[in-house]
Formats: structure tokens, sequence, C-alpha cells
């Protein structure tokens, strides 16, 4: 259990990436994906909602 | 209902409560019954975040919004793909190496109790109301479509989830989420086979989508700049981002699940899971309620959906005037359904001028029944007894989808889908009852009244706290019917303070100088200004987030720089 500290350089920096597994290939997947999903969604409405 | 729909529900409750109980053996600790002792997989804590999000609001509403306004409320998604990009960068690694409980224990460590009680206090307060209203909306809806007594189907949604929660925690939560989104999905995939297979034989997938289009239910994005309008492409991504920041980032029943997983990097796939599939999943959901829009375009629609109001009308002194209401809509239904026929076989037969025309007289026929339907919601309005609409129009919405299952749906298939309302109900209150204690228990009872028990003795409290929210959601569930369009009240709900919330947090973790003081009259004001735009403007609620988000750090700074040198001493 946490103890409540009133310094804040106890604090977890906010960028800490110690020890993680580089994660930047599935942000930029998630970004290219929201990406193709919106163009999808558009031509979707585009193309069934035309005359 | 069918006997063996009655068995697939019965056979549901008792699966999850059954499983639920049967994983209490391994919540011996505080830290197993909150955190699963941080053990679990990212692809079930992905599940559980899915799930936490996915209420029953989801399927009847969104369903209800897809058939009456189309596909437009996918935008309201479009910023969470970032926000959970930029949630795996900072506050999921962040509040997980700081090995808090709660994501407001944190505040404490950065700026004093009484911040940090203040946000856990907004926290119960606002999702305690949150989770009633999540129980009522399938209790009010399955107790008229299926004539079921409310009360009894507000204690069979609450009761069971409030049993597997508090005698399983987290694990039971978790476990039960990853069942109810198999049954969630394959439900609302079931239901547009379904629909599919019940358009006329002379009728395409194609064809019905062109018809949906033509009546404006199939746009998808908008590009409007106008700040009152609430669904658009700009308000989905900017407003839409800061109100996923605030709920997956300071909301404890999303902090708490990926919190569980067993590694920082599989809490990171967790919510990774959501960016890539919350946008399609939302996007599947409203196209199911434009299809059965589709479907009543060739099978005649109640005039009303709500089965309760449309009885209450005919037996009070409006009945005549309904009467030609509903006669009216009959006809224009007809000459709906003629139109919508026209306008297929002109597409069909290549003459564009035709088509042209056709297309042009199926709008004004459904414009026409719009119309009917209008004046016969508007009777309601005045009809029904102890309706009380506040500033809202009287809407339907909620029944449309529970109405279609009850109605057109064979044997079988009206269980799997009901099941499913009831798995989407429960999955979204468990995580929530589960938060609610993790808060009262974590920064209220051990922080305040009495801290240095032994675990045992906080176990058995969060157990009762567990039980004491469960009652109380099921309880205000009874009191939270007629909000009108029942997700649009919960997405408020939580714009009301997410932003503040989120603001506050920003002010933590980004700006080092800011203080106690300043965090805790920031959050105050931001709430404030928040409720002041909400009483004075007809801004969309969905830019409350960042109004509420940047007021909060402007104002905990500049409060902040009036502090530090008494700080400093």
């Amino acid at each position: 259990m946490s103890t409540p500290s009133s310094d804040p350089s106890d604090a977890p920096r906010l960028f800490d990436t110690r020890g993680d597994q580089p994660l930047g290939r599935t942000y930029v997947a998630v970004l290219i994906v929201e990406a193709v999903t919106l163009v999808a969604l558009w031509f979707f409405s585009s193309y069934f909602t035309g005359s | 209902m069918h006997p063996f729909d009655w068995l697939i529900i019965v056979g549901y409750l008792a699966w999850v409560i059954g499983d639920g109980i049967r994983r209490s053996k391994n919540t011996d600790k505080v830290e197993g019954y909150f955190l699963a002792g941080r053990s679990l997989p990212w692809w079930a804590v992905g599940l559980s975040v899915m799930a936490t999000q996915m209420s029953a609001i989801t399927l009847v509403g969104t369903t209800g919004q897809g058939y009456d306004d189309g596909m437009r409320f996918v935008q309201f998604y479009f910023g969470l793909p970032l926000a959970m990009v930029i949630l795996s960068v900072t506050l999921v690694p962040f509040f997980y190496r700081a090995g808090v409980f709660t994501a407001y224990e944190y505040l404490e460590r950065r700026f004093d109790a009484k911040t940090r009680a203040l946000a856990s206090v907004l926290f119960l307060v606002s999702r305690g109301l949150a989770v009633g209203v999540v129980i009522s909306a399938p209790a009010v809806v399955l107790s008229i479509v299926l004539g079921w007594n409310l009360v009894i189907t507000a204690i069979a949604i609450g009761v069971p989830t409030t049993v597997y929660t508090m005698f399983g925690g987290v694990q039971a939560v978790t476990w039960a989420d990853v069942k109810q989104m198999v049954v969630i999905v394959g439900g609302v995939f079931a239901a547009v086979v379904m629909l599919i297979l019940g358009l006329p034989e002379e009728v395409g997938i194609g064809d019905a989508l062109r018809v949906a289009g033509a009546s404006g239910r199939l746009t998808t994005i908008d590009f409007s700049l106008d700040p009152n309008e609430t669904y658009t492409f700009w308000s989905g991504l900017l407003g839409g981002l800061f109100l996923m920041l605030g709920y997956f980032g300071c909301d404890q029943s999303q902090v708490q699940r990926y919190l569980t997983a067993k590694s920082v990097d599989a809490g990171r796939r967790s919510l990774l899971m959501s960016a890539f599939w919350k946008i399609p999943l939302q996007a599947l959901i409203l196209l199911t309620g434009v299809l059965v829009f589709v479907f009543y375009l060739f099978n005649q629609p109640p005039t009303l959906f709500n089965r309760a109001h449309e009885d209450a009308i005919r037996a009070g002194s409006h009945a005549g005037e309904y009467a030609q209401i509903e006669e009216e809509f009959g006809e224009a239904f007809e000459a709906r359904r003629a139109a919508a026929s026209v306008m297929i076989s002109a597409r069909d037969s290549g003459d564009a001028t035709a088509a042209a025309a056709a297309r042009a007289a199926y709008v004004a026929s459904q414009d026409r029944l719009q119309e009917v339907r209008l004046r016969a919601e508007a009777v309601a309005a005045v009809a029904v007894p102890n309706l009380d609409l506040g500033d809202d129009d009287y809407n339907d919405v909620n029944y449309v989808f529970p109405t279609f299952i009850t109605t057109q749906l064979p044997i079988g298939l009206v269980g799997l889908l009901i099941a499913a309302i009831f798995a989407a109900a429960m999955s979204s209150i468990a995580a929530e009852l589960n938060a609610l204690s993790a808060s009262t228990v974590i920064d209220l009872y051990r922080r305040h009244l009495r801290p240095g028990a032994t675990d045992r003795h906080y176990l058995v409290v969060s157990k009762l706290s567990t039980a004491f929210w469960g009652v109380f959601a099921t309880v205000f569930a009874l009191y939270a019917a007629n909000l009108g369009s029942l997700i649009e009240v919960v997405n408020q709900v939580g714009s009301y303070f997410y932003g503040s919330l989120l603001g506050v947090f920003g002010l933590a973790i980004v700006f080092p100088r800011a203080t106690g003081t300043g965090a805790f009259w920031g959050l105050l004001s931001g709430m404030g200004v928040v409720a002041l735009v909400e009483a004075t403007s007809e801004i969309s609620f969905i830019w409350y987030n960042v109004i509420g988000a940047a007021v909060v750090i402007v104002v905990g700074l500049a409060l902040s720089a009036v502090d530090r040198p008494a700080d400093a001493n």
C-alpha cells in the first residue's frame, strides 16, 4: 500500500519509460487505423447518401 | 416470452453469479480484491475496459439513436484513439508505478488530503448516481417492452451484479466482463444478420442502405464548427478527446481496470484494444439501429415505441385525437413504403431523372411520416400521467431496439438479445461498484475514519461497501426513469466533472509549481464555471470537458503563484 508523502519529488515521472517495451509502432498503427476508419466512414456515407 | 428464452436468461444469470462466487476464493486480501494482485492478462483487461464503457445504454440508446438520427453519433468517439495513445504514454505508467489503488490517492501525495478527498467525493457522487441510471435504463425499457414489474426488473439487474462483485471482487468483475463482451458482440451480430435476412426479397442490402442514406441516416461526418451542435467531427475529436482523457484517466472505474494488469505494458495494451476497436464497434451498433429503421420501412412500426405510454393515451381523454393520429400514421407509412419501393425500382432502371424524382418523393414521404410521429409525441407529452420531461422533448428512442427484439426475432434470439442487454448493464455496473467501493474504503475510510486497521478488516469493509453501493444504485435506479435519452444523460453527468478532474491531474503532473491550495480551489472553480456555462448558454455538453480542464489549470496556476511564497517557508 502506498504511503502519503508531501514531497512532490517522490512522485513518478510523467514520461517514465524504465523497462518498457517500445510501443511506438503500435501507437502509429492506432493513428493509421483511425485515419483509415474515418476515411472509410466518409466514403460509406458519401456513397450511400449521394443520389 | 417463450420458456426457452427464459431459460437462456436464467442460465446466463446463474453462469455469471456462479463464476463470480467461485472467484471469491482468490480474493483474501484488499490488493487482491481491488487490483487482482496486479496479475491479469492484457486482453482480459482490454475486454473489461470495453465492457465497462459499453453499458446497456450503449445497446438500447445507441441503436435507438441510429434508428432516429442516424450514424452521426459515431463522431462522439473520434477523440478516443488519440486519448488512449496519450494515456498509454503518460498516465498508465504513471499510476502503475505510483503503486496506488485509486487515482485520487496520488493527489494527496502530490498536493494534500483535502484535494484527494474532494476528487474522491466528486467521483463517488457523480458515479454513484450514474450507476443508478445505468441500472434504470434497461430496467425501465425491459419492464415496459416485456411487461415485467419495474422494481423486480431493477432488482434482477442490480442484485446479481452486486452479489458477484461483492464476493468476487475485481477478479469476478473482469472475467465476467470477458464473457459479457462475447454475449454482447454475439448478440449484435445476430441482430444484424436477422435484419439483413428480414429485408423483402426484392430489396438488397445496397438498396436498403441507399434508402437509409436518402433520409440522412448514414451521415457519419459533419465538419460544422457550430459549438451548439453536439455531434460534429471537431466536437468529437477535441471535446471527445478531453472527455475520454477524463474518463479513462481520472475515473476510478476505468483507472482500476488497467491497474489490475500484470505489467505496465499489459495495462497499455489493454487500453489500446479500445483504440483499435471502439469506433468500428460503435459504428456497427449505430448501423444496427439504421437497419432497424430500414426494417420498419417495409414493416409497420408502432406509432410510439413505448407501449405503456400508448396504453395510457388510449385510456385517457386524448384517446380520440390519438386514434386519428394513428390512422394518419398508417396512411403515411403505406405512402412511405410505396415511395421507398419506387425509389429502389427507379434507381435500378438507370433513368437518372426518374431516380431523382423518386428520391425526392421518398424524402417527402419520410418527412410526412415524421410530422405525424411528432404530433403523436406531442400528445404523449401532455397525455401520459406523471411524465416529467423538464426542458426535454418527449422521445421513445430507447424502446426501438427492444421492441424490435421482442416482436420480430425468433425464439432463442430473443433470449440471447435480452441476455446481451443484461450483460451490457451488468458489466458496467460491476466495474463501477468495485471502483466506488475502492474509493470509499481507500480514499475515505482508511484515510480519515479508521487508519491503521488490519487488512482483513479493510477487506470486510470493502465487501460491505460494495453491497452498500449496489443497494444504493438499485434504489436510485427506480427514481431515474423518464430522463430523456439516457445515453446523453450519462454522458452529460460525466462531462460536468471529467474535465475539471482532468485539469487537476494536469496540474499535478505537468506543473511542478502548482500547489494544493491552487488545485483545490481550481477544481471547485472548474466545476462552478461548467455549471454556469450549462445554465447560461447553449454550448454542447461535450465542450464542458475542455472548459472545465482549462479553468482548473488557469485558476490553479494563478492561485499557486499567490500561494507559493507561503508554501516555500
